[in-house]
């Protein structure tokens, strides 16, 4: 008797359960109030992961803290008509291929993150690529190295332009100095270190630009006498920093160099943090740098630049650019998504490696291209609008501005394809 | 290799080396007198540099008034830390406690200190790489060579130093004490002298050797939370190729780490580190003791 009870009461419920779920789903009547849930902003999960030892990742690290809530006070991201506010978890990668896989690891298996976006160092990002392909997790990264763009990755995209600044930078730096016709490279002994020191000197020596040397160093050095010894005796015309951290390091290696006597060209695609430099570094040391500068620094800066300059002084008071180079990445996330229109990860990544994605930042404006030199048939690196200028008698003098375009046919000529 | 190259390659390893003298002479003082391997020696140094920092930079202090400061600072760091860490440990330690057992909890205790020094500075300071202007920012041009006057004053300082630490340690009845102490504890306990307070002190006095080294390489260097990580394991091997227990061993090792380091990188490149770590164990082979020391248990 009691089994049939229970068996009864069993039934009810299962019989009950449709007609609830049916209730609970179609509240037809009456109409919806103004704070319904279709309306309701819900959250997009964004990851991040940074080093919180120097200016690149502390720098971007305060650039999201001030970006994402103006974003969503701004209305957010509007997708097939919902809205979304995003919320970013950052984590510290510590700049080492450890630290960033288990941070990208707890970003997807215990913060369920589907899109990570503007990671800086190569290492911590091909490290973490070995979660985020199989999660199908979209990454919008900055990072030199060739390992990001793989054809192999679907969901990973390069937004920095480390792989696509120096075809334009090294012809820019052979008519400022048509003589100077040798280089070294003195680069971090790391995965960013070692890309960057081959992409260089692959493009150097196309224009016809000898390469003495590529030194390498741990990515914690202080001490860079022995190195200018070594460069001194290589005399070489141009000294060059792929992978470097742009920032005191930068400055240690400029000093060391100064104190050595070096006096020739210096050559940097990345944009020195000059505060940092400079408080290590006399202004003498960094005579004769060409290197790209932050557009925000230009002449005649976009509106976007200036706002952004001016929201940064106004939340953290000094002003550093260090961030500049890595913020794209969650430009490009947004105008992905708002392309693509749909949140999906996986239908993102279809529409991006078929279609590429133009966007604007606070650096200027970007764009998805093919890397065919690669062997990759998807849009997946980036080439940006770039600002160039020279270290003159103690201070920045401005060279000028590449389009993404200028930059793209740039790129073609020294690499060769279509890249569009 | 010509005359410049050599000179320049010389005041490379002295500089690097004279740091490795002072790290070493600190951490071989308190290793002695305390019997404690203070691995947290690399975090007093950190700590040297960033005070240096405060008084320096931010207070704007007379370079070596603040260098004076930063090492007394870390004195006083040090007896602190002592007092805290290592002397509350040893009142657990009875007569039957092994010398072995004894070395292994206090160089835990030197890991925990070491952590919390580590973290204590980063929320103090942040983690951020901080830099010094050198206040000797000059190049000096003999013959051609191109010597920083930086460089000279470090090498300069740290002469200075070590002078004055072997009149100390020799010439003084508190520097006679220490070293006995080092020897017999108990004997110099017997001659009714509070060795106590003489641990304290080499303990005090080793991290203000170390808190100097930071003061004195932070205008060359940049001043970062990690930097005592790096430059402890080095003085390790220092410590080793010179000898436990020999002043005299701990000058010979810097200068030969240094020596190598600089040259071998200059002709060797990347892998002169590795040679510092072969003569480390062609010296634990053949001499036991150091190059100047003796084999002890």
């Amino acid at each position: 008797m009691r089994r049939i009870c229970i068996f009864m009461v069993l039934a009810a419920v299962l019989a009950a359960t449709p007609l609830l779920i049916a209730c609970n789903a179609a509240p037809a009547t009456p109409p919806a109030p103004v704070s319904a849930p279709a309306t309701e902003a819900k959250i997009l999960k964004l990851g991040c992961t940074l080093p919180f030892t120097n200016s690149l990742g502390i720098d971007t690290k305060k650039a999201l803290e001030m970006l994402v809530p103006a974003f969503n006070e701004a209305g957010g991201l509007t997708v097939k008509g919902q809205r979304y506010n995003i919320d970013i978890i950052i984590y510290d990668d510590k700049y080492t291929a450890d630290g960033g896989r288990a941070a990208v690891e707890r970003l997807v298996n215990e913060d369920k993150v589907n899109y990570i976006v503007c990671q800086v160092g190569s290492a911590p990002i091909v490290a973490g690529l070995a979660v985020t392909e199989p999660a199908k997790v979209l990454v919008f990264c900055g990072g030199a190295s060739g390992k990001i763009i793989a054809p192999q990755n679907k969901y990973t995209y390069g937004t920095a332009t480390w792989r696509t600044n120096l075809a334009p930078l090294f012809p820019l730096l052979t008519k400022s100095f048509p003589n100077a016709k040798t280089m070294v490279n003195l680069s971090p002994d790391d995965e960013t270190g070692k890309a960057l020191a081959a992409d260089n000197a692959k493009v150097a020596t196309a224009l016809g630009i000898k390469v003495l040397d590529n030194i390498f160093y741990p990515r914690d050095t202080q001490d860079f006498a022995p190195f200018a010894t070594k460069i001194m005796v290589l005399n070489p015309d141009i000294m060059d920093y792929p992978g470097a951290v742009a920032g005191t390091q930068f400055g240690l290696q400029f000093k060391a160099l100064y104190e050595a006597g070096y006096k020739g060209v210096h050559v940097s695609p990345m944009q020195p943090n000059l505060i940092e430099v400079l408080a290590v570094t006399p202004k003498e040391s960094m005579e004769n740098l060409i290197s790209i500068i932050p557009s925000t620094d230009v002449p005649n800066p976009s509106e976007m630049a200036k706002k952004y300059k001016a929201d940064w002084v106004a939340k953290y008071g000094e002003w550093s650019s260090a961030s500049l180079n890595w913020i794209p990445a969650f430009y490009a996330f947004i105008e992905a998504v708002k392309k693509a229109d749909t949140t999906d990860a996986e239908a993102i990544a279809t529409y991006l490696s078929a279609n590429g994605v133009q966007w604007e930042s606070p650096n200027g404006k970007g764009m998805l291209v093919k890397r065919p030199d690669l062997k990759g048939d998807r849009f997946c690196d980036t080439c940006a609008s770039l600002d160039f200028g020279i270290f003159k008698n103690g201070k920045y003098e401005y060279l000028g501005t590449l389009s993404p375009e200028e930059s793209l046919k740039a790129n073609e000529t020294a690499f060769g394809g279509t890249w569009k | 290799m010509s005359p410049g190259l050599f000179i320049q390659l010389i005041v490379n390893a002295l500089t690097i080396g004279s740091i490795y003298i002072l790290m070493v002479l600190g951490l071989d003082i308190i290793l002695r007198g305390t019997k404690i391997l203070n691995f947290a020696h690399g975090q007093l140094y950190m700590l040297g540099a960033y005070v240096l920092l405060l008084f320096f930079q931010t207070l704007n202090l007379n370079f070596a008034l603040a260098l004076i400061l930063s090492g007394a600072t870390l004195a006083l760091v040090g007896a602190l830390s002592y007092l805290g860490v290592f002397a509350v440990l040893s009142r657990r330690f009875t007569v039957s406690t092994t010398f072995s057992y004894r070395l292994l909890l206090s160089a835990m205790a030197s890991v925990g200190l070491m952590m919390i020094l580590q973290q204590g500075t980063l929320l103090c300071f942040g983690t951020q790489e901080r830099g010094i202007l050198s206040p000797f920012p000059q190049i000096i041009d003999v013959f051609g060579v191109r010597i920083s006057l930086t460089r000279v004053v470090i090498i300069f300082l740290s002469i200075l130093i070590c002078i004055g630490l072997f009149f100390l340690m020799y010439k003084t009845r508190f520097g006679k004490i220490m070293r006995a102490v080092s020897y017999d504890p108990e004997a110099v306990t017997l001659q009714g002298i509070n060795t106590f307070w003489i641990f304290v002190s080499c303990f005090a006095l080793g991290s203000a050797l170390a808190g100097l080294a930071g003061g004195i390489i932070a205008p060359l260097f940049s001043v970062t939370p990690s930097m005592g990580q790096n430059i402890i394991f080095m003085s390790f091997l220092v410590l080793l190729v010179g000898g436990i227990g020999s002043y005299r061993g701990t000058i010979a090792g810097g200068l030969l780490v240094g020596l190598l380091l600089s040259f071998g990188f200059q002709f060797l490149g990347g892998i002169a580190e590795l040679f510092v770590f072969i003569l480390v164990i062609v010296i634990l082979v053949f001499r036991p003791g150091g190059l100047l020391g003796e084999a002890t248990e």
